[in-house]
């Protein structure tokens, strides 16, 4: 990078630096989501999910994924978007992220499956920041592709940081 | 290329492993691509630029399986190096051929024709396993040697370890020529002074004496390589004299002793009484010390050694309590005797001075055992153990993270006064410390006072001098101190010499009436115990077993998945169209399919059966601490240490039993005095037996002391306010109320009563294991505690029930009993919680409806109640829609990030979905909680 970069320029393309890469795209209500290509395992259909009683809404429940169990999120009841009916889109994407020692094998229930998208340095900002109406915490930056937006996920965060406390929280009280 | 040739089907192995890789179908703990990656640096014509890379990825994959790296950096670097590689696959004229270049290519037995060596030749049980894990270990060789040539830090580090263990090995073959050969290598190594050529040509030089060794055969080490390496120092172990480095048709072991040793040969009998000093021997062979090398930074050596060492402090314990009831079990010494050497080896070579010492002490100890120059006595074993403990705590101690801090330790691991013992075994007094009959130990003695040449008293008196500080041989003292002739001593050690080649110790023999008396007696009263700390249980005879060594994730992914391939083909079965399939042949071809699944799956289970034996054995060494302790006589027995449980379990019994065992010999067993005075003999007896019983395993620790006192565990009870004064119990409640924590957690009443302390502790331990334990006990007659286990926890009977539209599983073991209540039975207080009246007793209901959020569908009349108990003996009953079926379930955990607090678990049913256990405990604490 030329060091005569204005400063605003700096920490933009730093942003672009760090992000760029491949990201697995997918829709949700009318946002269009990435997933870092690296935290994906798989993808795969919608299955009958057993309901874990006593946990968060957002949980679904768990699905035997080739005779391991993992608990599936409903991304849609976890960003507080309306419900709706499942379709034949309707698909369940398996995570990987790391939370401390262990690595969490997780469902997310999304709309539906987009595509793989390599994104540019240059196509990536940092988070916009919509006062206190709109939680960023779980946005790594926003993608231009094509003229559309596409939201980068920090799915580490959706999935664990109030995730896993909560989950308990729940269950003991 | 061509296709069916070696280098066509490494490429292909290569190729499907990249699509793997690609899916994700490998993760951290499988992945065959090392090894596929390595197997190319076995073919020559390749460039070295593309070995070199198929090297560095290998690295990768390595690291990618160890879960050393970050899954995620390391998978997509391995992925691009791996098809580019493929890529740059170069053309070799002809093909490439998979034999090394350098010298001749040994014939190496490959580990799939062991079985043909085997039948072929009738190698010996010790040779074998040392061949089985050569070829590993050449190969292995080879690997480090081309890394250190490409400086890979570490290389060098671990070729000396690997080499180490080589020249250890050998040395136990007794093949010193090998021995020294390798020796030098490592002193060439040590000071950079060696190529990797060199290096290579004795890999292939061992490569083929192993191959040699197979059929029975123990080749000559090449004068050109004794000239090369052996003008480094020669080591300790080997001959001095480099002549003698020449000899060589010293055949192995398989050939040169009888069948009925397993071990190698054991050095001639020594006539000679030691040369002062001959303790260090054996002695230090370590690298010369120096600042410490930059291997040593690797923390994963330590943890290596740490590990491997309390393997060996293991497996020494079992060995030295062998030897204590049976001093000729020549197997068991020799198995203390490597472990030690081992121990020392690692040691020396990581610098860790303390603990080499220890070890090389007790290693010289047991040399002088096995040469004959000691009689191994209880008191040796006590000294000999105490090393072991310390060795124990030393490696223990070492600090992985922060290897500096500990690699120059220096300080004392035993006692100053422990290591004058260890390093002067013969001046030890044997005499067993129960008995107060005068003993004369020393087997020469013995010989002269029989044949008259000396008086009782003398020896004594040379014996005395000898327990002050004289380390001079007895046979010594008796001729310069006490003016024996020395011709009657030189007879007297000569008839010693020829006594033991008889094949015996006098022991067998009933005239011997000079041989200590206790150990006849000791051994008497161990033969007595069928397998007990081992005596000549044809089970308990080897040491070595023949195994492969799995990491337990490995083994449970194959469980998992040989289970998910059941209950895939049950779907597959269950499927309409192949249910409606009417065709005998074909249905036959099923039945077989599945049978042949079945059969798979349990073998499958079977893998995580482990011997409860090695817990058992721990516990000899218990009791035998604690009576030497408490100055009680106590023979410990055991019974089924065969018995096989889930490793999880065995490994989980452990601590309850050290409890109770313990429990047993400090509360429940009197002293010596008190049992004759009581009628009893002076020995008290805890018996650990373990056997199979209507499907689960039970463990019982029996012990013939004083028993429960009834009376005194009632009266604490009431003082604690757990039973009100004047209630009712039988004695079955009474002998419960020691697993109350109210009562067992009260110091005083475990003085009194006997037992108690942390009972609770143990109960909640053994219900953890989904266990339950009984006591009998009879004042004055003993207590029996059984525990009740299953045989494995990865599979539990439970109930299928319905709650609405939703299904769980109830484990069997914690229902009661269920019914469909009858109206009359339920009643309502205060307009809210529910009771069920069975026959008398007011159980609350609780609805899994409401608790789950599940609407109710029925009323209560229509539906099932599951009465359960939880272990505090608390009854509840579970209100369900129905009962569906009962049946095995595998039980997986649920998935991470969900915790409930309600479900132990879940389990995969026959159709492919997922069902919830219920944690019965916590559903009740949940609802009264509500």
């Amino acid at each position: 990078m030329d060091a005569t970069t204005t400063v605003g320029n700096a920490t933009e393309n730093a942003v672009g630096q760090r992000l760029a890469g491949k990201y697995l795209t997918f829709r949700l209500a009318a946002e269009e989501y990435g997933l870092e290509i690296l935290k994906v395992q798989e993808i795969i259909q919608l299955q009958s999910i057993t309901r874990v009683p006593r946990t968060p809404s957002y949980v679904r429940g768990v699905i035997n994924l080739r005779g391991k169990v993992i608990p599936v999120v409903d991304l849609r009841s976890k960003f507080n978007i309306e419900p709706t009916e499942d379709t034949e889109k309707t698909c369940i994407i398996v995570v990987q992220i790391r939370t401390g020692e262990t690595l969490l094998v997780t469902g997310i229930l999304i709309d539906e499956v987009r595509e793989v998208l390599d994104i540019q340095a240059e196509n990536i900002e940092d988070a916009p920041t919509f006062g206190a109406s709109v939680e960023t915490e779980f946005i790594l930056g926003m993608g231009k592709v094509n003229g559309q937006v596409k939201i980068l996920l920090d799915i580490d965060r959706v999935l664990t940081d109030s995730e896993a406390s909560s989950l308990r929280a729940a269950t003991i009280g | 290329m061509t296709e069916g040739t070696p280098e066509h089907a490494a490429r292909e192995v290569l190729e499907s492993l990249l699509a793997d890789l690609d899916q994700r179908r490998i993760d951290g703990t499988q992945t065959p691509l090392e090894e596929a990656l390595l197997h190319l640096l076995r073919f020559t014509g390749f460039p070295r630029a593309f070995l070199t890379k198929a090297r560095r990825l290998a690295d990768l994959a390595r690291k990618l399986q160890d879960g050393q790296a970050d899954a995620e950096s390391v998978r997509p670097r391995l992925l691009e190096g791996l098809a580019k590689l493929l890529a740059d696959w170069p053309e070799v004229a002809g093909g490439a051929q998979v034999e090394p270049s350098i010298p001749s290519p040994p014939p190496m037995p490959e580990p799939s024709r062991a079985g043909d060596l085997e039948s072929a030749f009738p190698v010996h049980d010790l040779t074998r396993i040392f061949l089985q894990g050569q070829v590993d270990r050449i190969q292995e060789f080879e690997v480090l040697c081309l890394e250190r040539e490409k400086g890979v830090r570490e290389a060098t580090g671990r070729l000396l370890g690997l080499l180490h263990n080589l020249k250890g090995e050998y040395g136990v073959l007794d093949m010193r020529d090998w021995n020294a050969l390798i020796h030098g290598l490592e002193s060439s190594l040590q000071s950079e002074s060696v190529t990797t050529d060199e290096l290579l040509q004795v890999a292939d030089l061992l490569g083929r004496q192993v191959s040699s060794l197979a059929s029975g055969q123990s080749l000559a080490v090449p004068p050109e390589m004794i000239r090369r390496f052996l003008s480094e120092d020669p080591p300790g172990m080997a001959p001095s004299s480099p002549a003698s480095f020449k000899s060589s048709p010293s055949p192995p072991s398989s050939t040169g002793t009888p069948v009925a040793s397993p071990v190698p040969p054991v050095p001639a009998p020594t006539p000679a009484p030691a040369a002062p000093g001959s303790g260090s021997r054996s002695g230090s062979n370590g690298p010369a010390s120096g600042s410490m090398a930059p291997w040593l930074q690797d923390p994963s050596f330590l943890v290596d050694f740490q590990n491997e060492s309390l393997e060996h402090i293991r497996s020494i314990e079992i060995a030295l309590l062998r030897l204590e009831t049976t001093p000729d079990a020549e197997d068991a010494l020799h198995s203390a005797f490597r472990a030690f050497h081992t121990i020392k080896g690692l040691a020396a070579f990581l610098k860790l001075h303390g603990i080499r010492k220890v070890a090389h002490a007790a290693e010289s100890v047991l040399d002088m055992v096995r040469r004959r120059e000691l009689e191994l006595q209880s008191a040796h074993v006590d000294v000999l153990l105490v090393a072991t403990d310390a060795l124990r705590t030393a490696v223990t101690r070492i600090d992985a993270g922060n290897p500096s801090a500990t690699t120059g330790g220096r300080e004392h691991l035993v006692s100053e006064e422990a290591m004058h013992r260890l390093l002067h075994p013969e001046t030890i007094d044997t005499r067993p410390a129960e008995s107060s009959l005068p003993e004369m130990e020393s087997p020469l003695g013995k010989i002269l006072v029989s044949e008259g040449v000396a008086t009782v008293e003398q020896v004594n008196e040379a014996l005395s001098l000898q327990s002050h500080g004289d380390d001079r041989p007895l046979g010594e003292i008796l001729v310069h101190d006490l003016h024996l002739k020395a011709s009657d001593v030189g007879q007297a050690l000569g008839q010693q010499a020829r006594a033991r080649q008889d094949g015996g110790s006098a022991m067998r023999d009933p005239e011997s009436t000079f041989e200590g008396l206790a150990p006849v007696l000791e051994k008497k009263e161990g033969a007595r115990d069928p397998g007990g700390a081992g005596v000549a249980s044809p089970t308990g005879a080897s040491t070595v077993e023949d195994s492969i060594r799995v990491p337990v994730d490995r083994l449970d992914q194959l469980i998992d998945a040989i289970g998910e391939s059941v209950i895939a083909q049950s779907t597959v079965f269950a499927d309409p169209r192949v249910a409606s399939v009417q065709d005998l042949s074909l249905e036959k071809k099923m039945a077989q399919a599945s049978m042949m699944l079945r059969h798979i799956q349990e073998l499958s289970m079977s893998l995580r059966m482990v011997a409860i034996r090695q817990t058992f054995q721990k516990m000899s060494r218990l009791v035998r601490d604690l009576s030497r302790k408490q100055g009680k006589l106590v023979d410990l027995e055991l019974e089924g240490e065969t018995t096989e449980l889930d490793k999880t379990v065995v490994e989980n019994i452990g601590d309850p039993l050290v409890h109770m065992v313990r429990n047993s010999v400090d509360h429940g067993l009197e002293g010596p005095e008190e049992r004759r005075s009581s009628g009893k003999s002076e020995r008290g007896r805890v018996v650990l037996r373990a056997f199979h019983k209507a499907g689960s395993v039970h463990v019982e620790i029996e012990d013939d002391g004083r028993g429960l006192h009834r009376d005194r565990i009632l009266a604490k009870a009431v003082a604690a306010g757990i039973v009100k004064p004047g209630q009712d119990l039988s004695d079955a409640d009474v002998w419960r109320l020691i697993f109350h924590p109210g009562l067992s957690t009260a110091e005083k009443v475990t003085d009194i009563s006997g037992r108690g302390v942390g009972m609770d502790v143990v109960k909640r331990n053994i219900e953890s294991l989904r266990g339950s334990i009984d006591i009998r006990s009879v004042p004055g007659r003993g207590t029996c505690f059984t525990i009740r286990l299953p045989l494995t926890l990865a599979i539990i009977g439970g109930m299928v029930v319905r709650v609405g539209r939703e299904r769980y599983i109830v484990p069997t073991l914690s229902v009661h009993t269920s019914l469909m209540p009858v109206a009359d039975q339920i009643s309502t207080v205060a307009g809210r919680g529910e009771l069920l009246n069975l026959r008398g007793e007011l159980l609350p209901l609780v609805r899994l409806h409401d608790l789950f959020g599940v609407s109710r569908s029925s009323s209560l009349q229509e539906s099932v109640v599951m009465v359960v108990e939880d272990s505090m003996g608390r009854r509840t009953g579970l209100v369900v829609d129905e009962i569906l079926d009962q049946q095995q379930v595998v039980v997986k955990t649920l998935g991470a990030g969900v915790d409930a607090a309600a479900m132990t678990g879940a389990a995969i049913m026959n159709d492919g979905t997922v069902s919830l256990i219920l944690d019965v405990a916590g559903l009740v604490r949940l609802a009264r909680e509500e």
